[in-house]
């Protein structure tokens, strides 16, 4: 059977636009707050980093930085981790570890050295709003991605992908944007003010 | 005028609508004037009308909802009489304005062109339907990119558009984008069926934002 909601009087109708439309008007004020950071933010087509391959969740065991100096010749540092270690500052709350590697030989290394632990942990959601032990989060795929090499040798992900990544897991959120674009040294003079 | 998700039957796409529901726009003089004719002709054919809608449920309960276009500058509104009361959209108004935005189905009636049909669904402001709009934009978009006429439509359309609508379409088509990445399991309104297409509607996105940065140079 159709569902009987679908049929909505034309005033029905009306009021349902009028109501997406105030929260259209309140999506325009956080734009106008943000100022000219939200017109480039909204340019990036973002990228989810869990979606690059397979995403693996492993709890550390040791301090994160043991556990980044020990994947160093295996990784390319990510999202939160990849900024870190660029420039010192993250984006997100919580501090773990998030890496692309090629197969899980770099996990079976680390967890018999006691580092990580050697079973798969079941949440692996990157941004949770919930406690929870300090995890590896590691996207395992085919080939590493493009890199960029930086003061300690460490691999992380172009300034580009940086940006998308950050949209793609955060969202569109100017506060983070900007400190991105802080960090990378991103000119910003060239925004449209639209 | 085949317009809504079922604007994708009226051309050659492999993107699926995720609907049975037919959606036509007539002009608003034309219902208000004709109303009561439109009503008894759908009832012939077998289409119930939902009493105070413009809704009709038709053998096999497919649906079939009517609504109005007229002069945009009247903004956001219902038309038509008792008999038969539809909802007035200024955006589409707006581009029905321009017959060039539509074309002639083979079977009679009109449909959005492709690119008409892009800036509708970007522009479709409905919180409560999530992403499916523009993610169906999106992936027509995805799909024609190598097509130069059909982008130089999508490009005209949005060169009419004022700057804010601009932005509004920008942030609507990233969050879709977001939306639909975030979430494995995409239980999106009626839009469940775009999950697997993550990398279709990416795609439809940075042709979006090419075709926007050219505007812009």
């Amino acid at each position: 059977m159709p569902d009987a909601r679908r049929f909505l009087t034309a005033d029905e109708r009306l009021k349902q636009l009028q109501r997406d439309r105030k929260a259209l008007r309140r999506e325009r004020m956080i734009r106008e707050v943000a100022g000219p950071v939200w017109h480039r933010m909204v340019r990036v087509v973002p990228l989810s980093f869990e979606s690059q391959g397979r995403l693996v969740a492993r709890v550390l065991l040791a301090s994160r930085e043991a556990v980044i100096e020990a994947l160093k010749p295996d990784a390319v540092f990510a999202v939160d981790t990849a900024m870190r270690l660029a420039h010192g500052a993250g984006f997100l709350a919580v501090q773990e570890v998030q890496a692309y590697l090629v197969g899980r030989e770099p996990l079976d290394r680390l967890a018999a050295a006691g580092l990580i632990s050697p079973d798969d942990y079941f949440d692996s959601v990157i941004v949770r709003p919930w406690p929870g032990p300090t995890r590896l989060l590691a996207c395992l795929v085919d080939e590493l991605l493009p890199s960029r090499e930086i003061q300690g040798g460490y691999r992380v992900v172009t300034r580009e992908r940086l940006g998308r990544e950050l949209v793609g897991t955060v969202g569109p959120r100017a506060d983070l944007f900007v400190l991105y674009e802080k960090v990378e040294g991103i000119e910003t003079s060239g925004a449209p003010e639209s | 005028m085949l317009v809504g998700s079922s604007g994708l039957f009226g051309f050659e796409t492999r993107v699926p609508a995720l609907t049975e529901d037919i959606d036509v726009a007539a002009p608003e003089d034309t219902v208000a004037r004709h109303g009561r004719e439109i009503v008894e002709a759908l009832q012939a054919q077998g289409f119930e009308h939902q009493p105070g809608t413009a809704s009709f449920v038709g053998p096999e309960n497919a649906v079939f909802d009517l609504l109005g276009h007229g002069d945009a500058e009247e903004g956001d509104h219902t038309g038509g009489t008792d008999a038969l009361r539809v909802m007035v959209f200024e955006d589409l108004s707006r581009l029905l304005a321009t017959p060039q935005t539509t074309m002639e189905l083979p079977s009679g009636g009109r449909a959005l062109r492709p690119a008409s049909f892009v800036i509708v669904k970007l522009l479709t402001e409905r919180a409560h339907k999530g992403a499916k709009d523009k993610l169906q934009a999106l992936l027509v978009l995805a799909e024609r990119g190598e097509d130069e006429a059909f982008e130089a439509e999508v490009r005209g359309l949005l060169t009419a558009m004022d700057p804010e609508r601009l932005a509004d379409l920008r942030a609507a088509a990233q969050a879709a984008v977001f939306s639909l990445q975030k979430d494995p399991t995409f239980s999106d309104a009626g839009a469940e069926g775009y999950a697997s297409m993550r990398h279709q509607v990416e795609v439809g996105l940075e042709r979006l934002s090419a075709i926007l940065e050219r505007l812009d140079a």
